[in-house]
């Protein structure tokens, strides 16, 4: 089940997750826009079972709820560091 | 604790004295139990634990020992603890033997004609789609029927519970509009609906999960979602609604 979802849904899943990334670093101190896209990214990723990715996301949403936008920076680019392991490693898991 | 018996997730409630959790049974077996759970009774501890799930598990209260705690070692593993039953008499043994039994055999088949129902309320589309996506493949192989319907809030799911007929509902807690446990508080208060089972899902921790179960959810799952156990759980209450 899980490796069939992860071959329909894994590169959509990458997509997804730079666009999110992209408008989480763009929101200039809206930061309930950030934990909001960051709790979509923790949930598609804990649906997929990208642990690290899911971990990273939460995080940053925690981050964002509590006002830390430095800190809620820094894991985000841990997380797009994650994203881009995940898209490297073509059609297999790197979690 | 027997790792290649059927999995089947059960409402599993703590009976500990004045303090109790609720959390979920990820595997079942005549001896013993692994629950999903925030609480963790000392180990040899005796706890009482109720399993439950509406139409497909009448409920039952057995007396059981803590034998470990299970700490999770990566995505999708447990975390929780383990239980041993502890029976009286061999006779209690064989009873609750008995009643655990249909959860370890093959489920039969829905009927194809009268497909169980399930409404996904979910505001992701991603989500929903993967969700979907999921179902339809696992029931396909499995020759059964399930059909799965979608809302994208709490109040358009309101709306399609009162004019639909649903076996069950699963619902996410963060919604735009009604959220989950707010949705689960006002169809417990329906005369029509109350009876309805209701899984609330959620990535938002231990917070939300008392918040759903306290509205009045049956079970409540944190992402990640074992698909593959929630499909099985589905099976189970399709056979039985056939």
């Amino acid at each position: 089940m899980l490796d069939e979802l992860r071959a329909r849904f894994k590169q959509r899943f990458i997509e997804t997750a730079r666009a999110r990334i992209a408008r989480t670093r763009s929101v200039d101190g809206d930061m309930g826009t950030a934990a909001s896209e960051m709790h979509g990214l923790a949930g598609e990723a804990a649906l997929l079972e990208y642990a690290e990715c899911a971990k990273l996301a939460r995080a940053a949403e925690g981050h964002a709820r509590a006002g830390e936008g430095r800190k809620c920076k820094e894991v985000v680019d841990d997380l797009e560091a994650a994203v881009d392991g995940l898209a490297e490693s073509g059609g297999r898991s790197a979690e | 604790m027997k790792t290649d018996a059927r999995r089947v997730l059960l409402r599993a409630e703590l009976l500990d004295g004045e303090e109790r959790g609720v959390g979920h049974t990820l595997l079942v077996t005549p001896t013993g139990a692994l629950i999903e759970i925030d609480r963790r009774p000392p180990i040899q501890s005796e706890v009482r634990v109720r399993l439950s799930f509406p139409r497909l598990f009448h409920s039952v209260e057995q007396l059981c020992r803590v034998v470990a705690h299970v700490s999770p070692r990566g995505p999708g593993t447990p975390s929780g603890i383990e239980i041993e039953f502890v029976f009286t008499s061999e006779r209690e043994g064989e009873r609750f033997g008995a009643i655990l039994a249909r959860l370890d055999s093959d489920a039969p088949q829905a009927h194809p004609d009268d497909p169980y129902r399930v409404l996904l309320v979910e505001d992701n589309l991603f989500i929903r789609d993967m969700f979907v996506y999921g179902v339809d493949k696992y029931f396909r192989a499995h020759h059964a029927s399930v059909t799965i319907e979608t809302a994208v809030n709490g109040d358009e799911a309101w709306s399609k519970l009162v004019v639909s007929d649903y076996d069950l509902a699963i619902v996410d807690h963060y919604l735009p509009v009604l959220d989950g446990a707010s949705l689960f508080a006002r169809v417990r208060r329906d005369p029509k609906l109350a009876g309805l089972p209701l899984i609330g899902v959620s990535v938002g921790g231990s917070e939300v999960r008392e918040a759903m179960l306290a509205a009045g959810a049956d079970l409540f799952l944190g992402k990640p979602i074992i698909l593959r156990d929630l499909m099985r759980t589905l099976e189970r209450l399709a056979a039985a609604e056939a």
